[in-house]
């Protein structure tokens, strides 16, 4: 019975996995811009959801909250490490795209992270807030204080 | 020439660019993975534009795990294209593809005998997620197992069984710029590269030079699954 028990909390797992792994790799990569990074995290995140499944209630939204707080360990290391020569990509974007992208990496970590919480997650103020440890009207700040840098250098 | 832009307009550029970006992410991915092969695009281009051992954030290395189930004592077969393998063994140049080796032409053979299977060869350590394997000089290296569906990776010729009795993983450390990925088999329950038992200092770490070595970790975190752990 333990046996059946086991295979059912692993498949369980594995429905989760196949289910969140590509979605959250998109989140990690637009909150960091590295492809690698999002790979890392992710399966990171999944590692810890796999040692505390017994004691997870809701493993899809403890997922998403361990890989936003990886993404904010990540970047307080990576501000530590030397800066890496950017790898060319696989694709061609508008200008436009490319030109908004150069202005997202160039925003402090917390408000990247709401920005692309709420634009790209649609998730509301308190979500956010809940995710990032912070208070809903800290949430609208930084996303305030975000557009505005974008705004300042963005060719209309 | 800049100006003034409204806000909804900044955001329907925010909106639209993570969008698109998400999805090249997930374009790039699906064309990336050729159905009949293991090594990325990325990783190849990778290979000569940054060579891992010039960058030491960069110590990249996958390593594809398939997991034979215990029982089933099936044959193993390298999957990997070794023209598109870095020599990343000591004093190799991870420019170079490797020449000679004896999986299939491109990994040096270990010069030492087999080891005999035991708790300091080939050891595996972890859980089906994410396993630690102790090699015969005693470091711990990590490698990670992924559920099969996730992977997309083709099953090694002959070995079309293996993907509903055991998993495939997927080793990346630091990078996305896979560097090689090697094939590795358990068969009751001890580790086999082609059929022979792993001499892992030579035939692993210094094939997969940059495998992530947990320093003074020689114990296991957790309980090896049944069936895989060394007799």
């Amino acid at each position: 019975m333990a046996g059946g028990a086991a295979e059912g909390r692993a498949a369980e797992f594995t429905r989760l996995y196949i289910s969140e792994r590509d979605r959250l790799r998109r989140l990690v990569y637009l909150m960091t811009g590295q492809t690698a990074v999002a790979e890392e995290i992710v399966h990171d995140a999944f590692l810890r959801v796999h040692d505390r499944w017994e004691d997870i209630e809701a493993p899809a939204g403890y997922l998403r909250t361990v890989v936003v707080n990886l993404c904010r360990a990540w970047r307080n290391r990576a501000a530590l490490a030397r800066i890496r020569t950017p790898r060319s990509r696989g694709w061609v974007d508008p200008p436009e795209v490319d030109e908004t992208w150069q202005l997202l990496a160039r925003l402090p970590h917390e408000q990247r992270a709401v920005l692309v919480l709420r634009y790209y997650e649609d998730l509301p103020d308190g979500e956010i807030a809940a995710l990032l440890g912070c208070r809903p009207a800290t949430v609208r700040t930084r996303i305030h204080r975000a557009l505005r840098k974008v705004r300042e250098e963005m060719t209309p | 020439m800049k100006g003034p832009l409204s806000t909804e307009h900044v955001e329907d550029r925010v909106r639209s660019t993570m969008i698109r970006r998400a999805e090249d992410m997930a374009a790039g991915d699906g064309a990336a993975w050729d159905p009949t092969d293991t090594v990325r695009p990325l990783g190849r281009r990778a290979l000569t534009e940054h060579p891992p051992r010039s960058r030491p954030l960069a110590a990249v290395v996958a390593v594809v795990v398939v997991i034979a189930g215990a029982a089933a004592g099936l044959g193993v077969a390298n999957h990997d294209d070794p023209s598109r393998r870095a020599d990343t063994t000591a004093g190799g140049d991870a420019d170079r593809p490797r020449a000679e080796g004896p999986f299939e032409g491109e990994v040096p053979r270990s010069t030492t005998p087999p080891t005999v299977p035991g708790p300091d060869s080939g050891q595996i350590l972890g859980t089906t997620l994410a396993t630690y394997v102790r090699t015969t000089d005693g470091a711990v290296v990590e490698v990670r197992w992924f559920p099969p569906e996730a992977l997309e990776l083709p099953n090694p010729p002959g070995s079309e069984d293996l993907r509903a009795g055991g998993y495939r993983a997927n080793y990346w450390e630091g990078s996305d710029q896979q560097v090689s990925s090697l094939a590795l088999f358990f068969e009751d329950g001890i580790l086999r590269i082609n059929g022979d038992e792993v001499g892992m200092r030579e035939d692993l770490l210094a094939f997969a030079d940059g495998v992530r070595r947990i320093p003074g970790r020689t114990e296991p975190e957790v309980t090896p699954p049944p069936g895989y752990a060394p007799g």
